[in-house]
């Protein structure tokens, strides 16, 4: 796998200098995405994880500043160097998005093929008669039925598993290198969930790009990611791909946010919980973002940041104590098995 | 008051002897759609369509469907937030279908639900209640009968609205901002007059304690929590009624995971110390099969299948159960499952489709699920299922 990497983001920081202060929604972050794969990224609500995508597509409210030092190299280039205009010819093109709500991120006044057109007309040298023909093309991949009548119809017209399709035509309508995709399945219901992952799969395969998936669920990550990212508190806690990251959690919370959740596969007696709450981004605790929540802290863990340690080849941590939780690991099992 | 209500749960727990606590029967709300300038009724939205199921003391029963199936509305009305379109809600033995109507409607309602059939000659009882009924029926006459059932509405009300309670899904529009924690708990508990002024202070405390929030908090406004804590003041606030039934209408989706997990735990907690009784609504299958007892899966407004949970997850029956358990992403990337993708969506509950109404969805259609209509019939001892062909999937 000596691969160069789609897409390199090293020590990214964003800040948003608000009227109380300097809120670090991100606070260097470093990942990368390679060609093909789909890296999943985990977080609870103010982890930092969609601020991440919305940096690297330069969408900042002018609150937030990029600051200095970090780096977005997107296919040898430096997005953060680039101008504008070049800027905007890399959005919707080389890298598109999908939005958690659908309904807030299509405009209401125009139709689904008018904002499909759009983005093919901006970025591709084509007559309005190819586009449309271009648009319906891609209704029908994406499995909306009945495309050249769809195409006319304005969003409040579909429900909210057919406006999130749309939304996928509209994003892969210039078959981009690299889809970021926050959430979007977070507002449908499952059964429509399934559907919309599943077209996502099928439309990677073939197109063969990169996506990030950005979610809280960590079963939508598990079968659909490669690779993921947790974040916690704007910073990257562990990195590993899918598998590892499930079997053999090397943070705690990781490994408290997996063993939280309700799941179908196995008989649980209780669930831990991670206590606490998840800290306030304008008042960080010192040393570990996650030292106060830590059911494994030591005296170190709230002094000083641990930095990113890697576990074993391509797994990075960032807990100095990592070593303990195979021990926690073992007394779970032990106490399963009697 | 409150040692009857001792002996009471004591007996619902034991596992000998159930005792129902809640029984919907044959539940219907349907919602006008109008229009023009007349606000003539052009359609209806048939939100619940004709659903039974019943809650033992002590046990929590999970409800869950997907958004538009109506479990939400089956919550609301049976709260009497809505007024029932028809159906029969029985809470401790006790018919309360009339409890919110105007007394004269309340008196037309015992008349056709009960009288009616009682005055025909050779009249059988169909259940429990019909023949609690007939017996007073027979005994006091038409008069005795309405004034068991109408007579002193309002203190049946009050009663009702103490005994069951409801923790909302979004903990920031269910607290009133401009009230002080300790005002929005204390407001039912005098209101019904279960503690006096002076003892207020103390039973508050206690409440917050009990659902772990610091009892100096109670004078914070509702904007200075987070949306757990919140969550966890709206759990206090129903527990100070001493309710018989706690209905949690998506009570954690509007939280985050680490925390989800912490009031999940907290309710299941307080449940046995408190033998509480939970309709658990929810559209989340994995939290269901974690916290209930029962399930009862909702599609469309109707029940499609209710079984003991372990039934149900070892062998759901109905091809929708199975699609939707298939659809739940699974937090193992080793973990091989049988994968349906349902195809289309829900369709709309103006116009459900004819027989099943999952027939143009279900992947195991035959003729007769478009014409038919399956009635929810046992199949194993307690597993319900409508279906013409069960387990087919």
């Amino acid at each position: 796998m000596e691969k160069q990497p789609l897409l390199t983001v090293r020590n990214l920081r964003t800040y948003f200098y608000t009227e109380d202060g300097v809120v670090k929604a991100v606070d260097g972050v470093d990942f990368e995405v390679y060609e093909g794969e789909t890296l999943g990224i985990v977080g609870e609500s103010g982890s930092g994880k969609s601020v991440t995508s919305l940096t690297i597509l330069r969408l900042l409210d002018p609150k937030g500043k990029i600051e200095e030092g970090s780096e977005i190299i997107f296919d040898g280039k430096n997005l953060l160097e680039l101008s504008d205009d070049e800027m905007r010819k890399i959005r919707g093109n080389e890298i598109a998005m999908i939005f958690q709500e659908p309904m807030v991120a299509l405009n209401p006044v125009f139709t689904i093929g008018e904002q499909i057109m759009e983005a093919i007309l901006l970025h591709q040298d084509v007559d309005k008669k190819t586009a449309r023909e271009m648009a319906i093309d891609m209704l029908r991949k994406v499995g909306i039925p009945e495309p050249q009548k769809r195409v006319d119809e304005y969003p409040h017209e579909l429900s909210g598993g057919m406006r999130q399709r749309a939304m996928i035509a509209m994003a892969l309508s210039c078959r981009p290198k690299l889809l970021i995709a926050d959430e979007p399945t977070t507002a449908l219901d499952v059964t429509i969930q399934a559907q919309i992952l599943e077209l996502m799969k099928e439309l990677q395969k073939e197109y063969g790009m990169a996506i990030i998936l950005i979610t809280h669920d960590v079963g939508v990550i598990a079968e659909n990611a490669d690779r993921v990212v947790v974040m916690y508190g704007g910073k990257v806690m562990e990195t590993s791909d899918v598998k590892t990251i499930f079997k053999k959690p090397k943070h705690p919370y990781t490994w408290g946010l997996l063993t939280s959740i309700p799941r179908l596969d196995v008989e649980q007696e209780r669930l831990y919980s991670i206590p606490g709450m998840v800290p306030d981004p304008l008042h960080f605790p010192q040393g570990c973002r996650f030292n106060t929540r830590c059911d494994f802290k030591e005296s170190k863990c709230s002094v000083e940041m641990p930095p990113l340690i890697e576990v074993e080849p391509g797994h990075l941590s960032r807990c100095f104590f990592y070593n303990k939780l195979d021990e926690a690991q073992k007394i779970l099992k032990a106490g399963e098995g009697a | 008051m409150t040692e009857n209500k001792a002996t009471l749960n004591k007996n619902g727990n034991s596992t000998s002897e159930k005792k129902v606590l809640l029984k919907i029967d044959n539940l219907v709300k349907h919602f006008p759609i109008k229009a023009g300038v007349f606000k003539r009724i052009v359609a209806w939205v048939k939100a619940v369509d004709g659903v039974s199921f019943e809650v033992n003391n002590g046990e929590t029963v999970g409800l869950v469907g997907e958004s538009g199936c109506g479990k939400t509305t089956v919550g609301m009305t049976l709260l009497r937030l809505y007024e029932p379109t028809s159906g029969r809600i029985i809470v401790d033995g006790e018919d309360t279908t009339h409890y919110f109507l105007p007394s004269w409607k309340a008196k037309n309602y015992v008349r056709k639900t009960y009288l009616e059939r009682f005055k025909k000659s050779g009249f059988v009882p169909n259940d429990e209640l019909d023949k609690k009924y007939f017996e007073i029926f027979t005994k006091n006459g038409e008069s005795g009968l309405i004034d068991y059932l109408v007579g002193n509405l309002e203190e049946k009300r009050l009663a009702f609205r103490r005994d069951i309670q409801i923790v909302f899904q979004d903990p920031y529009s269910s607290l009133d901002p401009r009230m002080r924690v300790k005002n929005i708990l204390a407001e039912g508990p005098l209101a019904h007059k279960m503690i006096t002024r002076d003892q207020t202070i103390d039973r508050i405390g206690k409440a917050l304690e009990e659902v772990g929030i610091h009892p100096t908090h109670m004078y914070r406004f509702p904007h200075e929590f987070s949306g757990g804590q919140r969550q966890r003041i709206g759990i206090a606030r129903a527990l100070l009624m001493n309710p018989k039934l706690i209905i949690a209408d998506e009570a954690v989706a509007a939280l985050d995971v680490s925390i989800r997990s912490q009031v999940i735990n907290l309710m299941m907690d307080l449940q046995k110390e408190h033998d509480l009784t939970y309709l658990f609504i929810s559209h989340d299958l994995s939290l269901i099969k974690y916290i209930s007892s029962r399930v009862v899966v909702m599609y469309l407004g109707k029940v499609v299948e209710t079984a003991l949970k372990k039934d149900l997850f070892d062998e759901p029956l109905h091809p929708y159960t199975k699609a939707l358990m298939s659809a739940i992403p699974v937090p193992n990337p080793e973990f091989k499952k049988q994968r349906i993708i349902l195809q289309g969506d829900v369709p709309s509950p103006v116009n459900p489709p004819s027989g099943c109404p999952f027939h143009p969805r279900c992947p195991v259609a035959k003729p007769i699920c478009s014409t038919e209509k399956p009635a929810l019939r046992e199949i194993k001892s307690e597993h319900f299922v409508a279906c013409h062909f069960p387990g087919s999937l």
